[in-house]
C-alpha cells in the first residue's frame, strides 16, 4: 500500500512539476518574443543595409521600374552599375523624393516580410515609410529597431556631383587681320625745270615711261578671305594698280590724294602680287606717302612658326631713271644681329644707303652708311672739274666731248596758251602789252607736240629768258646754242630775232637772226646755232640766254622748238688714277652690308672724300634701336648728283638727290631704268618675339584716333602736328608693351612723311620725350619707344611733319570705316581666373567664371580683339557629409 | 497522507525556486540579445566608417586633384612635391598652408568631426589616431589615394569597443581633368582635358606591294577587277588586277592591286602593285595612304584620331599626371606610369603663340624642343601637315617607314 501511495505521490508530484514546467514554459514563451523579434529585426536591417551598400542598382531593383526611370531621364545607364544607396541618396539629394521612395520601396518590399513595417532615413529625413501601406504602422509597433551606416557625399538639396569652371581671355581665334604696308618709294621724274640741271632724256619723256613698284605677299592656302582693301596715299600724276594681273585702279591727277579700292575679289590664296605703275609729267619725282597699304582679314588654320629671324624685304622698284626706297624694320624683342642685303641693278653712277637718317647741318653725312658715287664717267670727257680731271690722269684743255647742258622742247606742261610755259625753265616770259604775244602752241612743232610761238605788233617787249640759276657752265670752255625756228608770213627787213646772253650782266643782241634778208620767212623750219666761248663770257653757275622777238606786225610770227645748249668739256684723255669700273661690271652688282653682333652697323664711310672701294670695315655706328622703327634707305640713280659732296640741307631730302644729278647718262646707253630688286632686305636676328607673352596675362590692343585740329609743334614751331590722347588708367598693374602709329598723309612734307613724334604725360612738359626725329620717315607704321608711356595717367602722342600744313589725315575711310590715322598700344592684362565654386549645372559654373574674370579685367574683357572663353569640369563630387543612412524596422 | 503533504510542500518550495531560475534565465537571455545587437551595430558602424573613408578619398581625391590643377594653372608654377601637397590638401584642406578651394571645407578633419557626431548620436565614442594620407600614381590614368587611420570606437557605456588600423584605398581617375602641362607651357593660353585614347598606338601598314609609284591618300574602293566598270577620281581602287582595265583604273586617285607585279604601262595614276591579299586586308571605304618609298598601304586613322582629338596614351617617357602637377615634362622614376599626347600646333597659333615647327609634336618632346621629323602621308589629313615625330616614337606608333 505504501508503494502505491508513494507511487501515486510520485505521479502527482511529477504531474505537478510537468504542469508547473509547462506553465513556466508557456510563461517563458510569452516573455522572450520581443527580444527575439528585436534580434531578428536587427539582423534583417543590417543585412538590408549591407545589400543597399554592396549591391548594384540593377541587381536589386525591378527592371520595370528601372526602365521607367531610364526612359524618362531620371536615371541613366551608368547609374545601373552604381550602389543602390548611392542612387537613392542621389535622388534624395536632388529632391526627387518620390523616385527615391519608389526605389527604396521596390527593394525593401521584396526583402522585408509583410508583418513588418520599415522606414529609410537619411540624416533623420524620411525617404520612405511603409506605415501607410498594409504593413504595420509604426504607431502600432510593439518592437522596433534600426540600423545605420555612414555615407559621404549626400546632403539634401545638393546634387551628388557638379561643375567647376575657370575662364580666360584669348585672342579671337582663327581670324587674322593683316596690314601689309607699301614701303615709301620714289620712282620717276621727267621734268628738268624744277631740279636745276638734272634732266630726263627726251626719249624718256616722249615714251611716257612709268616707274613701277611690285610687291609679293602670301595668304595661307586654306584662308577664307573676308575682305581686302587697298588704301593708296599718292603723290604723282598717274597711277595704275594691278592685283594679280587685274587692273584695279587707273587714275590721274593724284597729287596728294588718298584713294580706297576694294580688292577682295582680286586677292587669292597663296602668292599674290600687287604692282603699281606710276609717273609724273610735271615737277617732282613720283612717289607714295605714308598710308599706302593693303588691309585684309581671313580665317586660317595655318601654323605660324615662331622665329628668331625676321626678314624685311624690299619691294621691286623700277626707277626712271632713279629708284629710291625706304625699308622700315622693327621687332618686338631683343635684337641680336642685323644684316642687310642691297641688290640694285643697272645702277652705274650713284648709290646712297642711309640708316635712320636725320639731317645734321654740321655733318650731312651722319648716319649715311654708304655714299658711293662712281667717278663721274669712265671717260675724261665727262669730268668738268679741273682738279678731278687731272686727278684722274686726264688732260685739262679746251677740247673735249660735247655735253648737252640745256635742252627744252616745250612739251612738259602739256597745254597751249600763254601760261603754259614752264616757269622753272623760262622766266621771265615777256608777253607784250596785251599779255598774249607769247604762247605755247601745238599747231606746228619741230618735234613732239608743242613749240613756243612769238609775235609782236608793237605791243611791247616779247621775249623768253631762261630762269636764274638753271644753267651752270662752270668748267666748260665753249658752248653752242642751237634752236629750230619756223618763220611765218613775210618779215620786214627791219624785223629780226635777237639772242641775248647773261653772264652776270646782259649782253643784249649778242646774236641776231636776219630773217628777211636770208629768206628764212618761208614757213619752213630752220636750225640756227650760235657759238658761245668762255673767252667772251664768264661761264658760271648762273648762265642765261634770252630770245627776243622784234617784229612790227602780228603776222610776223615765229615758232621755236628744241632749244639746245651743248658745251664742250675741257677734260680729255684716258683715266688712269681714277677708279675705273667697267659698265658691265657695275650692272648687276650686289652689295652686302653687315651689322656686327652688338647691334650696330659697320659704317663704311665717315669722311667727306669719296672712297675708291665700295666697302670698308671696322667703323661702327650706334643707330639700331630696339623699340622704334629703324629705316634703311636705298637711293640709286644712273647718274651721280651734281654736287659730289652732298651738301644736305633741311630742304633737300635724300630721295630727291637723284634729281640733282648731273647731265648725261653716264654711259647708260638707251636704258634709262634702274632697279632696287625684291632681293634687297634687312634681316633681323632676335629673341623669339615673346615680349608680350607673360604667364596668365594677355596682350590687349587699344586704338585711339588722332585729334582733328592741326596743332603747333612747339619745338619745331610749325603748324603741322596732331595729337592722340591716351588714358592709360587700368585697374591692374601693367605696362605698355607695344605701340605704333598708323599714319596716313595725303600731303607729305619735304621728306614725304611725318618726321617727329613726341610722347609725354599730364605731369610732364609738352613734347617732353622725342619718339621719332628723322628725315627718312618709316612709312605707314612708326613704332614708339614704350618707356615714355606712364600708366595711370593721361598720355599724349604728337605726330608732326617738319613742313607746315603737312599732317596726318584723320578722315574716316568710307571703305574700311576706320579713321585713316590711328595710334595703337598694347598692354598686358590678367587673363584668367581659377576654378570657382561647384555648381549644379555647367552654365552657372561658366557664368560665374566669366563674371569673376570681368571683375579682374575690367572693361577690356569686352574689347573687340579678345574673347572670353570658359570651360567646366563636370563630375566634381560634392563632399557634404558624411551623412547617416538609417533603416528602421518594426512589428 | 504525509507523503502527499510532503510532496505538496516540496512542490510549493520548488515552484518559486524554479520560477526564479526561469526568470533569471529569461532576464539573462534578453540582456545577451541587447549586447549582441550593440556588438553588431558597433561592428557594422566600424565597417561603414572604413567604407566611408574610401568614399571620402574618392570624392575628395578628385576635388584635391582639380584644386591642385587650378593652383598650378593660376600660379604658373608646378607643385614642389605633388604627393606631399595632395596629402596636405586631403588632411588639412590647405595647400602650402593656405586654404585650398574645393577642399577647404571638405577634408579629413571635417570628415572626422562629422563621423564623431553621427557616432555620438548612435551611442558610440569614436576617436581617430595617427591619420596618414598617401598619394601615388597607380597607373597611367588613375591616382591612388590611401589612408591609414587608427580607429578607436566604443559604446558610450564602454562595455565594448574596437581599436583597429584602417587601410583605405581609392582610385581616382584623371580623365576629364585638365592637364596642367598645357597651360604651364603656353602662358595659360591653351588647355587640354585628359581623355584616354580608345585606339592603339599602332598604325601599322595594311599590306605591302612589290612596286609603287607616288604618294596619295584617299578612301578605299575594294572591288574585283571583273566587276570594275567605272572609275572614281576621289577613291583609291583596291583590286586583284588592273590588267585590261588600265584606263578605268587610271581614273582613280590611286590603285592597289594584288597582281600586276610590274605597274602596267597603261596605268597613269599612283599605285602600289603586287600587294598580295590587299582585298582582304583593306576594308572598303577605309582611308588609306599609298607610300611610294615603303611600297606599303597605310591606315593612319589611329594616329589621326589621337592628333586631332588630343587623346592621351600611356607612355614610358611622357610625364605622369603627378609629374605634370610638378611641372615636369618627362616621367619621374617615382611615378612610373606616364602619359603622352600630341600638341595640336594650330591651337598655339590661334593663341598667338610662337610655334616651333621643327619640334616633335609629342607633348613632352615639344615642350623640350626635341626635334622631330615629318612623316609622309600624302595629305592623309591636311590639318596635320605640320606634324612631326621623333624616330623612336615613330617606331612605337608604327610609322617609322614614313619618316622623311
Amino acid at each position: 500500500m505504501k508503494g502505491i501511495v508513494f507511487t501515486l505521490d510520485s505521479i502527482i508530484a511529477f504531474g505537478m512539476m510537468v504542469f508547473i514546467i509547462s506553465f513556466l514554459v508557456f510563461f517563458r514563451t510569452e516573455t522572450s518574443t520581443p527580444y527575439l523579434q528585436a534580434q531578428q529585426l536587427h539582423s534583417m536591417s543590417e543585412d538590408i543595409l549591407t545589400v543597399f551598400t554592396e549591391s548594384k542598382l540593377n541587381e536589386v531593383v525591378s527592371q520595370s521600374l528601372l526602365s521607367t526611370y531610364i526612359s524618362n531621364g531620371i536615371l541613366n545607364d551608368t547609374d545601373l552599375d552604381k550602389q543602390t544607396i548611392e542612387i537613392i541618396g542621389a535622388l534624395w539629394a536632388a529632391q526627387k523624393d518620390e523616385e527615391a521612395a519608389n526605389i527604396t520601396k521596390d527593394v525593401l518590399d521584396s526583402f522585408i516580410p509583410q508583418n513588418m513595417g520599415y522606414q529609410l532615413l537619411i540624416d533623420s529625413d524620411n525617404v520612405y515609410n511603409s506605415s501607410d501601406t498594409t504593413r504595420p504602422a509604426y504607431t502600432d509597433s510593439d518592437v522596433d529597431i534600426s540600423s545605420g551606416r555612414i555615407v559621404s557625399g549626400y546632403e539634401k538639396y545638393k546634387p551628388v556631383s557638379g561643375f567647376v569652371s575657370r575662364a580666360w581671355a584669348t585672342k579671337v581665334k582663327r581670324k587674322v587681320t593683316k596690314i601689309i604696308p607699301m614701303n615709301l618709294v620714289w620712282g620717276e621724274y621727267s621734268d628738268p625745270r624744277y631740279w636745276f640741271n638734272g634732266y630726263a632724256p627726251q626719249e624718256i619723256r616722249d615714251q611716257n615711261e612709268w616707274a613701277m613698284m611690285e610687291k609679293n605677299f602670301s595668304i595661307p592656302d586654306d584662308a577664307n578671305i573676308t575682305y581686302a582693301y587697298l588704301q593708296l596715299a599718292l603723290d604723282n600724276d598717274y597711277t595704275r594698280v594691278y592685283v594679280n594681273g587685274n587692273n584695279v585702279f587707273d587714275q590721274s591727277g593724284l597729287r596728294g590724294v588718298i584713294r580706297d579700292v576694294d580688292i577682295t575679289d582680286d586677292i587669292q590664296r597663296g602668292l599674290n602680287t600687287i604692282r603699281m605703275d606710276f609717273r609724273n609729267t610735271g615737277s617732282d619725282i613720283a612717289h607714295f606717302h605714308p598710308g599706302s597699304f593693303i588691309k585684309l582679314e581671313y580665317n586660317t588654320s595655318e601654323v605660324l612658326s615662331g622665329s628668331n629671324k625676321t626678314v624685311f624685304n624690299a619691294s621691286l622698284i623700277r626707277g626712271v631713271p632713279a629708284a629710291n626706297e625706304i625699308i622700315p624694320f622693327f621687332v618686338n624683342s631683343q635684337i641680336n644681329n642685323v644684316t642687310a642685303f642691297v641688290d640694285v641693278r643697272d645702277v652705274n653712277a650713284f648709290l646712297l644707303l642711309t640708316l635712320n637718317y636725320k639731317y645734321e647741318p654740321s655733318n650731312p653725312r651722319d648716319n649715311v652708311l654708304l655714299y658711293r658715287e662712281y667717278p663721274t664717267a669712265n671717260s675724261c670727257e665727262d669730268l668738268t672739274d679741273q682738279g678731278e680731271c687731272e686727278a684722274c690722269g686726264c688732260t685739262w684743255n679746251s677740247s673735249g666731248s660735247q655735253r648737252v647742258v640745256f635742252w627744252h622742247g616745250f612739251e612738259d606742261m602739256g597745254c597751249q596758251g600763254s601760261n603754259c610755259f614752264n616757269t622753272t625753265v623760262w622766266s621771265p616770259i615777256e608777253r607784250g602789252n596785251d599779255g598774249n604775244e607769247v604762247r605755247v602752241q601745238s599747231e606746228s612743232s619741230y618735234s613732239g607736240t608743242y613749240a613756243a610761238e612769238m609775235e609782236e605788233g608793237d605791243e611791247g617787249e616779247v621775249a623768253i629768258s631762261t630762269a636764274q640759276g638753271l644753267i651752270d657752265l662752270t668748267g666748260y670752255v665753249s658752248c653752242t646754242l642751237s634752236m629750230n625756228v619756223q618763220f611765218m608770213d613775210t618779215w620786214e627787213d627791219s624785223d629780226d630775232v635777237y639772242i641775248d646772253i647773261y653772264d652776270g650782266s646782259w649782253d643784249y643782241g649778242a646774236f641776231k637772226i636776219d630773217v628777211n634778208e636770208n629768206n628764212y620767212d618761208d614757213g619752213a623750219w630752220h636750225q640756227f646755232s650760235f657759238d658761245i666761248d668762255s673767252a667772251d663770257y664768264t661761264f658760271g653757275n648762273n648762265f642765261r640766254f634770252r630770245i627776243d622777238h622784234e617784229a612790227d606786225s602780228d603776222s610776223e610770227e615765229a615758232h621755236y622748238d628744241d632749244i639746245n645748249l651743248t658745251c664742250s668739256s675741257p677734260c680729255s684723255g684716258t683715266p688712269s688714277t681714277c677708279e675705273y669700273i667697267d659698265p658691265d661690271e657695275v650692272k648687276d652688282r650686289k652689295y652686302d652690308i653687315v651689322f656686327n653682333d652688338t647691334g650696330t652697323l659697320i659704317k663704311e664711310y665717315n669722311s667727306t672724300d669719296l672712297l675708291n672701294t665700295w666697302f670698308n670695315t671696322n667703323i661702327t655706328i650706334n643707330n639700331i634701336y630696339n623699340n622704334v622703327s629703324n629705316t634703311l634707305g636705298i637711293y640709286a640713280d644712273i647718274r651721280p648728283p651734281t654736287n659730289a659732296t652732298v651738301e644736305g640741307t633741311s630742304d633737300v631730302d635724300w630721295q630727291r638727290l637723284g634729281m640733282y644729278a648731273s647731265d648725261g647718262t653716264a654711259d647708260h646707253g638707251s636704258d634709262y631704268f634702274s632697279y632696287i630688286t625684291e632681293n634687297s632686305n634687312v634681316t633681323m636676328y632676335h629673341d623669339i618675339e615673346r615680349y608680350g607673352l607673360e604667364y596668365g596675362r594677355i596682350d590687349i590692343t587699344r586704338v585711339e584716333d588722332f585729334n582733328n585740329p592741326e596743332l603747333l609743334c612747339v619745338e619745331k614751331d610749325v603748324w603741322s602736328c596732331k595729337d592722340a590722347d591716351l588714358n592709360l588708367t587700368f585697374n591692374f598693374s601693367t605696362d605698355i608693351i607695344l605701340s605704333r602709329v598708323i599714319g596716313t598723309q595725303e600731303w607729305g612734307g619735304m621728306d614725304n612723311g611725318y618726321n617727329f613724334i613726341w610722347i609725354w604725360n599730364e605731369d610732364e612738359d609738352e613734347e617732353e620725350n622725342i619718339g621719332l626725329d628723322t628725315d627718312t620717315p618709316p612709312g605707314t607704321f612708326s613704332y614708339l619707344p614704350v618707356q615714355y608711356f606712364e600708366t595711370d595717367k593721361i598720355n599724349y602722342v604728337r605726330v608732326g611733319d617738319k613742313d607746315s600744313g603737312r599732317y596726318l589725315n584723320t578722315d574716316v575711310s568710307p571703305l574700311t570705316g576706320n579713321v585713316r590715322s590711328l595710334i595703337e598700344y598694347s598692354f598686358l592684362a590678367p587673363s584668367q581666373v581659377s576654378y570657382g565654386d561647384v555648381f549644379e549645372n555647367q552654365t552657372a559654373a561658366m557664368e560665374d567664371a566669366i563674371d569673376r574674370l570681368k571683375v579682374v579685367m575690367g572693361e577690356d574683357v569686352t574689347t573687340i580683339d579678345i574673347s572670353v572663353e570658359s570651360f567646366s569640369v563636370s563630375g566634381v563630387p560634392y563632399m557634404w557629409g558624411p551623412a547617416e543612412v538609417r533603416l528602421r524596422m518594426w512589428v | 497522507m504525509k507523503g502527499i503533504l510532503y510532496s505538496i510542500m516540496i512542490s510549493l518550495l520548488l515552484i518559486p525556486i524554479l520560477g526564479l531560475v526561469i526568470f533569471y534565465s529569461q532576464s539573462s537571455q534578453a540582456r545577451n540579445i541587447d549586447i549582441d545587437i550593440r556588438a553588431n551595430e558597433l561592428e557594422y558602424f566600424t565597417k561603414s566608417i572604413e567604407k566611408d573613408l574610401t568614399r571620402f578619398l574618392e570624392i575628395n581625391g578628385k576635388r584635391a586633384l582639380i584644386s591642385a590643377v587650378s593652383n598650378v594653372i593660376i600660379n604658373g608654377v608646378g607643385l614642389d612635391d605633388a604627393q606631399l601637397r595632395l596629402a596636405e590638401m586631403i588632411e588639412n584642406g590647405t595647400l602650402y598652408g593656405e586654404v585650398a578651394p574645393l577642399i577647404d571645407t571638405s577634408n579629413i578633419d571635417s570628415w572626422k568631426l562629422e563621423v564623431e557626431n553621427i557616432a555620438s548620436k548612435a551611442g558610440f565614442n569614436v576617436e581617430f589616431e595617427d591619420v596618414q594620407i598617401y598619394v601615388n600614381q597607380n597607373d597611367s590614368f588613375n591616382v591612388l589615394f590611401s589612408a591609414n587611420v587608427t580607429l578607436n570606437i566604443s559604446d558610450k557605456l564602454e562595455t565594448m569597443g574596437i581599436k583597429k588600423v584602417i587601410n583605405s584605398n581609392a582610385l581616382v581617375s584623371i580623365e576629364n581633368i585638365e592637364d596642367p602641362s598645357f597651360p604651364l607651357n603656353t602662358y595659360s593660353r591653351v588647355l587640354r582635358f585628359i581623355t584616354k585614347s580608345n585606339v592603339s598606338k599602332d598604325n601599322g601598314f595594311l599590306v605591302q606591294g612589290l612596286n609603287s609609284s607616288g604618294y596619295v591618300s584617299g578612301d578605299s574602293f575594294v572591288i574585283n577587277s571583273s566587276d570594275l566598270t567605272v572609275g572614281y577620281a576621289d577613291k583609291i581602287l583596291v583590286t586583284d588586277t588592273v590588267a585590261g582595265k588600265e584606263a578605268i583604273a587610271s581614273v582613280f586617285k590611286g590603285v592597289v592591286s594584288e597582281g600586276d607585279v610590274v605597274i602596267p604601262a597603261g596605268l597613269t595614276g599612283k599605285a602600289i602593285t603586287g600587294a598580295a591579299g590587299a582585298r582582304s586586308k583593306i576594308s572598303n571605304n577605309t582611308k588609306i595612304y599609298l607610300d611610294q618609298d615603303s611600297r606599303k598601304v597605310w591606315d593612319l586613322s589611329n594616329l589621326t584620331l589621337d592628333i586631332k582629338n588630343g587623346y592621351y596614351q600611356s607612355s614610358d617617357n611622357g610625364a605622369s599626371f603627378l609629374d605634370r602637377l610638378e611641372g615636369n615634362a618627362t616621367l619621374s622614376p617615382k611615378y612610373k606610369y606616364g602619359i603622352e599626347t600630341f600638341v595640336y600646333l594650330p591651337d598655339l597659333t590661334d593663341a598667338d603663340l610662337p610655334v616651333n615647327t621643327l619640334a616633335s609634336c609629342l607633348d613632352y618632346q615639344y615642350w623640350q624642343d626635341i626635334v622631330g621629323s615629318e612623316i609622309r602621308n600624302g595629305n592623309y589629313d591636311p590639318d596635320y601637315s605640320w606634324f612631326k615625330i621623333d624616330a623612336n616614337n615613330a617606331i612605337i606608333y608604327g610609322i617609322s617607314d614614313l619618316i622623311t
